[in-house]
């Protein structure tokens, strides 16, 4: 099968094919993972430090929401006076998710029954500290939250 | 944070500020300086003198006052006929019996006391006469406490401060003085196990050893002042003060009437009342050591209900036990959980729910609680099996280019024997 | 390499030349040769490090498509790589795996190099040119493993980079040029990324240029005392040798990339104590691992900065061999030479498995 110059495949045989048919198989294995790694997909960016919450108009006063905020849930309270306050929602008791109760106007525990003011302090029930203050940051109508620099 | 620690607090806090505005009236006015009591007594040896040295840090002696606000004479004599003199006012010693109505002469006159705190309780005295020591005390028995057994006679500071024999942490130290001493309370017929049982629970593990002062001690459940054993009926209330869904659920509970009939304590007959211990599934069910063993005979609907509720709490706990397990599994691998690993939140706080929701003692009411429990540790334990499915199917798939590499290795070598079938080098 | 008769084909051959001449290329290859000896296999590592550069050089495009230097942003980011990204962990892995292997290949392609004297004139630049290769790898690897800005990477670094003190005047100025603060920072991992991805790929590239070119101009080196050995045409018999060793190591790669995936590890956290068990990347552990065994102070000299230096001129002796063995221009082996070398090996091997197998 060797050809005349050593530098030339004339004849092709069925081992050049092969070798091509791997070579393309294996060129494919490699394109297809950089193919779907650089494709945009329905992933959210890992960002901790800052999240959108909601807009102005979502949120009324005397109501509030929950977020999330990087692995733990936030709560964004519109006090009656219209001014936005957020806190981690995780009771300091036994790590229930608090709730905005708009009848008592303030913030509340619904596995214990505690209760804590509008700026997140421990006012009543088994809940030993305050919740966690994050600062809020009201940018035209979003509403950002972001963990409280130390 | 409850009532009691809120006036603890008040007490002292909203004290300090009022006292430099006004000057005290007549009798009761800020002692002269120099102040001939304290100045002759601080150079007296032991019981003569203590009382002299600890009026330093006195919360009074801060306030302006001095010894003759309580023990009259004149202060402004260096001469010990004319300054302890009866005529200049002089009471000595007051009797433990006196103590009370002497405290009040200041602490029940609201006019007074609004100087130095402007909402302070002035009823203490009142509350003292309502609480056994204050009823003994009216009966004559000087043994019972009297404002300064707990508060001490000198050298007193406010609750708040953390050297006070009534902070909180100090509390039940400070009544175990007297109720831990068999001698001394022999004549009264009580238990004197208080102090030991209360040390042995949650309470006094939060309260002592983590410092956490929202937690209960005696007074929390007794009273201060009006210090009495709670009423059997009454219990539910007094812990009701900080557990307030369990006593919701409670009172509705068919536990509720059934005790009243028997004349049973509420959450003590399961609970204990000083010896609060920690409580876990093992509680309830229908075997030793579950607590309802202990008036429910076996075989009883009732026990089946308890186990169902067992059941429930465990099954739950497994499955959560579970998926938190599956889920770190699949996060070492590096595999994206995070969602289910969030929502496994909410099914801890459904655990929760579900215990305390063991207190009505409804099987059906603890199933539904359960169920939604259930279903979002189910879902979270479902993505990270899926999760470590997928891990494997990686490793599956990627035989695919080994494959194709050895294959790919073997042609090269078959291409390059042939070339070479003449000799290695091809030359 | 169409060879097929026809007009059109030739037009198109001699359209190219007149525009690209390079012919003269063609016909270099096609007679450049490979002396054929036992130790022909050692030539294959030199191309195995090549092909991991190039690995290097793609999945770290790739990489920068995801990853955010900042030290906000940069744990986060290599999470979501290796978690949400499809294939970002394959990526990632293959990344740190195929550097490692590299400096493996670079390693024995430099070892055999020293061993078989392939350093000797005219070849002298070569050896030079490699060895700056091989320092600017290690440099590589030095910056990019504090960019996942985890723990270990964090203390790793520090460590690392507390080495410079030990350089006189300078030293304490220099490691705050390197941290661009006085501490790891933010400002830190931004230079370590620039020049990571910015400033060493064009230093490497132009001297991976001159090393190959250089090759190709002086040939490849005859074993010591032959003056002609015979020879193997590059193309397509060594070709086709580099290439089932390519192939073999992709293979291991994916295998190594998948089975032995890099973790990721827990986010640095500065102000955290250092945890136990602190190790830069193994090419450097036998620098650490030396410097535990010399005392406080030797002499009157701070014993680290001692161990430094001693290292430092035992690999500034290894790095002038080609200035120093008179004897291999002579065509003879001297057993001076080969001592040196193993005594290289032994401590680099000994140090190093000290390090994994007996920390402490």
């Amino acid at each position: 099968m060797a050809s005349e110059s050593r530098f030339s495949l004339t004849r092709r045989s069925v081992l050049d094919y092969f070798l091509g048919g791997g070579i393309l198989a294996l060129l494919g294995t490699m394109v297809y993972p950089v193919f779907r790694f650089l494709l945009p997909s329905r992933f959210a960016v890992a960002h901790v430090d800052t999240v959108r919450v909601a807009s102005t108009s979502e949120i009324k006063p005397n109501t509030a929401k929950l977020f999330r905020f990087g692995g733990s849930i936030g709560i964004l309270v519109r006090t009656p006076g219209g001014e936005y306050r957020a806190f981690s929602a995780t009771c300091t008791h036994l790590s229930c998710t608090v709730q905005y109760r708009a009848d008592l106007e303030h913030i509340w525990c619904a596995c214990h029954n505690g209760h804590f003011d509008l700026f997140g302090r421990n006012i009543a029930g088994p809940p030993p500290t305050p919740l966690a203050a994050y600062d809020v940051a009201v940018r035209g109508e979003e509403i950002f939250v972001s963990a409280r620099k130390v | 944070m409850r009532g009691n620690s809120w006036r603890r607090m008040v007490f002292s806090a909203l004290g300090a500020a009022a006292v430099f505005l006004l000057a005290a009236p007549e009798s009761r006015a800020a002692a002269p300086q120099p102040d001939s009591c304290v100045q002759c007594h601080r150079a007296l040896p032991g019981k003569l003198g203590a009382p002299a040295k600890m009026l330093e840090a006195d919360i009074h002696a801060q306030k302006g006052f001095s010894c003759v606000n309580c023990h009259g004479g004149d202060p402004a004599s260096f001469d010990v006929k004319v300054s302890m003199s009866k005529e200049k006012g002089y009471t000595g010693v007051p009797k433990p019996a006196e103590i009370p109505a002497l405290c009040d002469k200041c602490h029940g006159d609201l006019a007074f006391m609004r100087r130095f705190s402007p909402s302070i309780a002035v009823d203490q005295h009142k509350a003292y006469q309502t609480s056994v020591h204050g009823q003994r005390l009216a009966k004559g028995d000087v043994k019972v406490a009297t404002c300064a057994s707990c508060h001490n006679a000198h050298g007193i500071l406010p609750a708040a401060h953390a050297n006070s024999t009534v902070y909180a942490p100090k509390v039940a130290g400070t009544c175990s003085k007297c109720h831990a001493d068999k001698a001394y309370m022999k004549d009264y017929k009580i238990p004197t196990n208080q102090l030991e049982n209360y040390l042995q629970s949650v309470h006094a593990d939060l309260l002592i050893k983590k410092r956490e002062l929202s937690a209960p001690t005696c007074n929390d459940c007794h009273g201060n002042h009006g210090a009495f054993p709670p009423a059997v009926s009454s219990v539910s209330g007094m812990c009701g003060q900080c557990h307030v869904n369990n006593r919701d659920l409670f009172v509705k509970s068919p536990h509720k009437p059934a005790f009243e009939r028997m004349k049973l304590p509420e959450c003590v007959v399961c609970h204990s009342n000083h010896k609060v211990v920690r409580v876990s599934e093992a509680m309830i069910g229908d075997k030793s050591p579950a607590v309802c063993v202990s008036c429910h005979a076996a075989g009883s609907p009732q026990l089946r209900v308890a186990a169902g509720m067992r059941k429930q709490i465990e099954d739950l706990k497994s499955l959560i036990h579970r998926a938190t397990e599956e889920l770190e599994k699949a996060e070492r691998l590096g595999m994206e959980v995070s969602e289910a690993k969030f929502s496994m939140k909410e099914a801890r706080t459904m655990l929760i729910k579900v215990r305390t929701q063991v207190h009505s003692f409804a099987l059906k009411e603890v199933e539904k609680e359960a169920q939604i429990g259930n279903k979002v540790a189910q879902g979270a334990l479902q993505t990270a099996l899926g999760a470590l499915k997928e891990f494997e199917a990686r490793r599956r798939w990627v035989i695919l280019p080994i494959v194709l590499t050895v294959v790919l290795a073997l042609l090269l070598f078959l291409k390059l024997r042939e070339m070479e079938r003449k000799s290695p080098g091809g030359v | 390499m169409a060879q097929s008769p026809g007009n059109r084909s030739e037009r198109l051959a001699s359209w190219l030349e007149s525009r690209a001449p390079l012919s003269g290329v063609v016909e270099f290859l096609r007679h450049k040769e490979v002396p054929w000896h036992k130790g022909t296999f050692f030539y294959l590592f030199g191309g195995v490090a090549l092909l991991l550069f190039c690995v290097q050089v793609m999945t770290g495009i790739l990489l920068m498509f995801y990853y955010v230097p900042a030290p906000e942003g940069a744990y986060e980011s290599v999470l979501l790589i290796s978690a949400k990204v499809p294939f970002g962990w394959l990526i990632r892995s293959i990344h740190s795996w195929s550097a490692n292997l590299m400096i493996l290949a670079l390693f024995i392609h430099m070892f055999s190099v020293y061993f078989m004297r392939a350093y000797r004139p005219p070849r002298e630049l070569v050896w030079v040119t490699g060895f700056v290769l091989l320092v600017l790898s290690m440099t590589f690897g030095f910056s990019g493993y504090l960019l996942p800005w985890t723990k270990l990477s964090y203390f790793a670094t520090k460590i690392g980079t507390d080495v410079t003190k030990v350089i006189p005047v300078v030293g304490e100025g220099m490691r705050n040029f390197l941290l661009g603060a006085s501490e790891i920072s933010g400002p830190t991992l931004t230079r370590f990324f620039a020049l990571h991805v910015a400033i060493l790929p064009p230093i490497f590239t132009i001297f991976l240029g001159l090393h190959l070119l250089l090759i190709q101009l002086l040939g490849m080196s005859q074993p010591l005392g032959q003056q002609k050995a015979r020879g193997i045409p590059f193309i397509p018999n060594f070709v086709l040798r580099e290439g089932i060793v390519w192939v073999v190591v992709l293979g291991l790669l994916a295998v190594l990339s998948v089975y032995l995936p890099w973790e990721v590890g827990e986010k640095a956290d500065p102000l955290a104590s250092a945890p136990a068990g602190i190790r830069p990347e193994w090419f450097f552990t036998f620098m650490s691992q030396s410097l535990k065994y010399i005392p406080a102070k030797v002499m009157g000299m701070e014993g680290e900065a001692l161990g430094v230096y001693a290292i430092g001129a035992g690999g500034l002796i290894f790095f002038l061999v080609p200035f120093w063995d008179r004897w291999s221009r002579e065509g003879r082996r001297h057993w001076l030479v080969t001592a040196y070398g193993v005594a290289v090996i032994v401590f680099l091997a000994t140090m190093t498995s000290l390090a994994y197998f007996k920390p402490y």
